[in-house]
């Protein structure tokens, strides 16, 4: 293996950093969620990386890493379904999905 | 044997096929209809065999076992059959384990658990008629409730214990509240609830006093650890062991906890017939016998108090029963008192004895009721015992076992509950509380009431049974009407009545005497408890069997003569003579009343006290504040426009620009409340790596 | 970086395979039609399991696929077809609305935020690439699971319930 650490941490951040500016920049609701979805991905590879680079000796630390990342896979999916039913919703009830035009908490 | 202990192997199985019935049968519903009796009754059927096996395995294979006492721990039996599973988490550092166990006792109620809830389901098949809405319903929450009482006596260890309670308690609910359309049903179920919840808060703080003294909650670690701990915490244990017991009071409906059980005969016959006759109310005796060795190593007040508190309910409930109209009320303070019974029994010392009742209790009451349910069915839904009469002609089998279950009640030499009361009677007789001082009378006090309550008992069951099938008819319409129940009604009264005759006779120390038979005493190694000294001479049994016997006879003479001899106008005179004493049972002791009066309009009046203050004193606090508040305005006001009017203004500008500012972050856009937290959380990494 | 380095077959896959998932990334932001972004998503997630491969993480490569490529891009794709809107398919490009034109200027903090990133990893001494020697199998990984972590799992897959049953109750018509 000779892959220098930064180079799969660079791609995650970067993975992260585009997903963010996409959730910040679309108005598309269901692609918001989507980039979301990119963002945790990011986080993901950050923590493989890591246990990858850190723990190849200790089989019982390297484990926790892959158990990790399958509970915020768990968390990811709840979240993708909780809002998208919300999304549904909200489509349902206002006819929009664009969330700059659901603003009922405009001050 | 070999091939019983195959099925102990796997008592696991017991616990499993209700609960997979259960889901079966909720999941299914639609395609099931009808037909989930026969699923159910089939599925508990298995379960019952199984258990049967399971028994077989320990009657016959558990004398060493239970012989040999566990080293340093007492009052523990040796389970036959122990499994574990610690894979539940390590907290702090205990390491929670969990598992199930079959000993005696659970291996008896085991098969009580399955067979009564076996000729429920057959029962209620044909009790429900066709316009039942809700017949699946009540199949998944019946099986539900077996797996809840299936598994509280299969558990090892208190907090498992928990769980499973609160299942059932659950499952009561919904039972009792079947026809929630209805008025009745609704409260009674709230109250069983609320009641219930009443016990159970006292009942965890137990568990948790427990746990903090021997850090652990199984039953074998609580045996081996309380020992130790009685040398320095002996008071707070016995407070830990008491609050335990209030969980079994709200349970087991013991006073003063025990108002919810009559109410909850709003549910379906058969339901009650289950819960509140054989298994749900047993589970706070049963809690008491599985839990004796934290009794038995708590100071001895604690079963002291457990005793009276018994036997003070047995005799209280007991004598209530003498004046009810509604046959199954009668039925319900029947079982609080007989409940009462069984405390006592164990708070005496009286291991075996109160759990011999347990059984034998939950064989004729469930028949009882079943075959209360038969006459109500019968009878077009009328309840009351003087509408009823002669009905013995109309129904001959519900006659038939009906009688049955009143002998056993009534104590009626030969026949179970004879047997189980005689050794119950007997602890209270050579009671000898260790390590508490009584005076004399005091220790003979529990036989007394318990003596009372076999013939008050007697009598109230002689009562109901005359009233119901002896006589003449009382109402002509209902009585021409009435007709015998089909064969899913009668076949499981008639296993029930068949085992309300003989259950006693495997275990009484009389039969034992008579037929010398070895094979007679394996309930005595069943419901052997080390750490109890059986001391019975034989001239002490007979002089109680006697006393006993007297006491129920007596009892059934006199409903006899009160009903049959005596006519209803010397009756009515002979109540108006005692007429205050009369009201006062009559009306149950005012008990319901005096709750209302102390919890809800206490409460009622507490809120209206609330209200006054709210709206004297908070609200003249506020208004006086508010006017102080209007006086500095007024004053800052004339200060603003005579002095610093220029500069008010000028910081009025500023606040306005400034809440405008701040008012445009509030957008009600997601996506500038996502930048804003970017932002932040960037900036307190990079300040958090600047001041690093 | 030595020239070795870059002609080694790791780092070729490596390089090709950010490269998809950066470029798909963009072309998620960029594309104009929702379902095209939906598909580009699924491009990139692949593309990170095979990332994952090459970091030798087996299991959370095949979850990557399971959950992500397959599970959540259906999910995504059905509530695009539910919702049901014109409008959505059609929404407009790279060129937005309102306070969010200044979309360079975003995309200038997303990418500060991952400098950032890079350069606190820098800063940090982190070890070197060796190879490996004990890695978590697919066994360990189970095993571990339902000994260790079981509570854990257990109330991940209660959150699972909790969720489904909320989507369902969220989703479902009122019923008459």
């Amino acid at each position: 293996m000779n892959l220098p650490i930064y180079l799969p941490l660079g791609l995650g951040a970067l993975l992260f950093g585009m997903g963010l500016w996409g959730a910040l920049t679309r108005t598309n609701a269901v692609r918001i969620l989507m980039f979301i979805e990119i963002m945790l991905n990011g986080v993901n590879l950050n923590l493989i990386t890591f246990s990858r680079y850190y723990y190849q000796t200790n089989p019982e630390m390297a484990t926790r890493a892959p158990i990790m990342t399958l509970f915020i896979m768990t968390v990811a999916a709840a979240e993708a379904s909780v809002g998208l039913a919300l999304i549904l919703n909200v489509v349902r009830n206002r006819g929009v999905v664009d969330v700059d035009k659901v603003n009922l908490l405009k001050g | 044997m070999h091939f019983a202990e195959t099925f102990l192997h796997s008592a696991w199985v017991i616990l499993a096929l209700p609960l997979l019935t259960s889901a079966l049968i909720a999941a299914f519903a639609r395609s099931l209809q009808r037909k989930a009796w026969i699923f159910g009754t089939g599925m508990m059927l298995v379960a019952l065999f199984w258990s049967i096996m399971t028994f077989i395995a320990v009657a016959g294979g558990g004398h060493g076992a239970a012989e040999a006492a566990h080293e340093g721990a007492k009052f523990l039996i040796e389970p036959a059959w122990h499994i574990q599973w610690d894979a539940w988490g390590q907290f702090g550092s205990y390491n929670m384990k969990m598992g199930l166990q079959v000993d005696g006792l659970t291996a008896v109620m085991l098969v009580v658990v399955t067979l009564v809830s076996a000729c429920v389901q057959t029962y209620a098949s044909a009790y429900f008629d066709g316009g039942e809405k809700r017949f699946t319903r009540f199949y998944a929450a019946i099986n539900l409730f077996t797996t809840g009482m299936l598994g509280l006596v299969l558990a090892d260890n208190l907090f498992l214990l928990l769980v499973c309670w609160e299942i059932m308690g659950l499952c009561s609910y919904l039972l009792i509240g079947h026809w929630y359309e209805q008025e009745w049903p609704r409260m009674g179920q709230i109250k069983a609830f609320l009641t219930t919840r009443v016990g159970d808060v006292g009942m965890m703080i137990g568990i948790f006093i427990l746990f903090f003294l021997a850090k652990d909650l199984t039953w074998v670690g609580l045996a081996e650890k309380l020992p130790e701990v009685i040398a320095e915490h002996g008071a707070l244990l016995g407070l830990g062991a008491f609050l335990l017991f209030t969980g079994a009071m709200g349970k087991s409906a013991q006073f003063p906890l025990h108002t919810w059980l009559p109410d909850a005969m709003a549910g379906p016959t058969p339901g009650s017939a289950l819960i509140h006759a054989a298994t749900m109310v047993a589970a706070g005796v049963y809690l008491v016998g599985r839990a004796f060795m934290v009794y038995g190593n708590a100071p001895g007040w604690v079963l002291v108090v457990v005793a009276f508190i018994g036997a003070f309910t047995s005799l209280f409930a007991a004598s209530i029963a003498t004046l009810r109209h509604d046959i199954k009320e009668v039925l319900a303070y029947s079982t609080i008192s007989q409940l009462g019974y069984m405390i006592m029994a164990l708070g005496l010392g009286g291991w075996a004895a109160g759990n011999f009742h347990m059984m034998t209790h939950a064989f004729f009451k469930a028949l009882l009721f079943f075959a209360a349910g038969s006459v109500i069915h019968a009878h077009h839904h009328n309840q009351f015992l003087h509408k009823m009469g002669g009905l013995r002609k109309k129904i001959p089998i519900t006659f038939a076992v009906w009688m049955a279950g009143y002998l056993a009640l009534a104590g009626f030499p030969g026949f179970s509950g004879f047997f189980s009361k005689d050794e119950l009677l007997l602890a209270a007789w050579t009671w000898h509380p260790e390590g508490v001082h009584m005076a004399g009378w005091l220790l003979k006090l529990p036989f007394i009431m318990g003596l009372t309550t076999a013939f008050l008992t007697a009598y109230y069951m002689t009562r109901a049974t005359y009233l119901a099938f002896f006589g003449k008819p009382r109402d002509h319409h209902l009585y021409d009407h009435a007709h015998e129940s089909p064969w899913q009604m009668w076949a499981p009264m008639a296993v029930l009545a068949v085992l309300s005759v003989f259950s006693g006779w495997g275990w009484a120390a009389l039969p034992n005497e008579w037929f010398g038979g070895e094979w007679m005493l394996f309930f005595e190694h069943l419901f052997h408890m080390p750490g109890i000294e059986h001391v019975a001479e034989a001239s002490a049994a007979h002089a109680v069997t006697a006393m006993a016997t007297t006491a129920g006879l007596t009892g059934i003479g006199l409903g006899l003569l009160l009903y049959k001899v005596v006519s209803p106008n010397t009756r009515a005179k002979w109540i108006s003579a005692g007429k205050p004493i009369y009201n006062l049972v009559r009306n149950k002791y005012y008990v319901d009343e005096i709750y209302n009066v102390l919890f809800i309009e206490t409460t009622k009046v507490l809120s209206k006290g609330i209200s006054w203050f709210d709206g004297n004193v908070v609200d003249a606090i506020v208004n006086g504040l508010g006017k102080v508040g209007t006086q500095l305005a007024d004053a800052t006001g004339w200060f603003d426009k005579t002095v610093v009017d220029r500069l008010v203004t000028i910081w009025a500008d500023i606040s306005r620009g400034i809440a405008a500012q701040f008012k445009r972050m509030a957008t009600g856009l997601v996506q500038q409340y996502m930048l804003t937290l970017v932002i932040v959380v960037v900036a307190s990494v990079v300040l958090f790596q600047v001041i690093r | 970086m030595t020239m070795e380095l870059l002609t080694s077959g790791e780092f070729i896959i490596f390089a090709l395979l950010s490269i998809v998932a950066l470029v798909s990334t963009y072309q998620m932001v960029a594309v104009r039609l929702i379902t095209h972004a939906a598909l580009f998503m699924t491009l990139t997630f692949t593309a990170v399991a095979g990332v994952f491969l090459l970091l030798q993480a087996e299991f959370v490569a095949g979850l990557q696929v399971l959950i992500y490529s397959g599970a959540i891009t259906t999910m995504v794709i059905f509530a695009i077809m539910l919702s049901g809107l014109k409008d959505i398919k059609m929404e407009a490009g790279a060129k937005g609305r309102g306070w969010s034109k200044s979309n360079p200027l975003l995309m200038v903090v997303g990418l500060i935020f991952a400098t950032f990133m890079c350069y606190l990893y820098a800063a940090a001494n982190l070890p070197k690439a060796t190879e490996a020697t004990a890695l978590a199998k697919v066994k360990d990984i189970g095993f571990s699971l339902f000994s260790t972590y079981v509570i854990p799992f257990e109330v991940a897959s209660i959150l699972l319930l909790i969720a489904m049953v909320g989507a369902i109750i969220l989703t479902a018509k009122e019923a008459e």
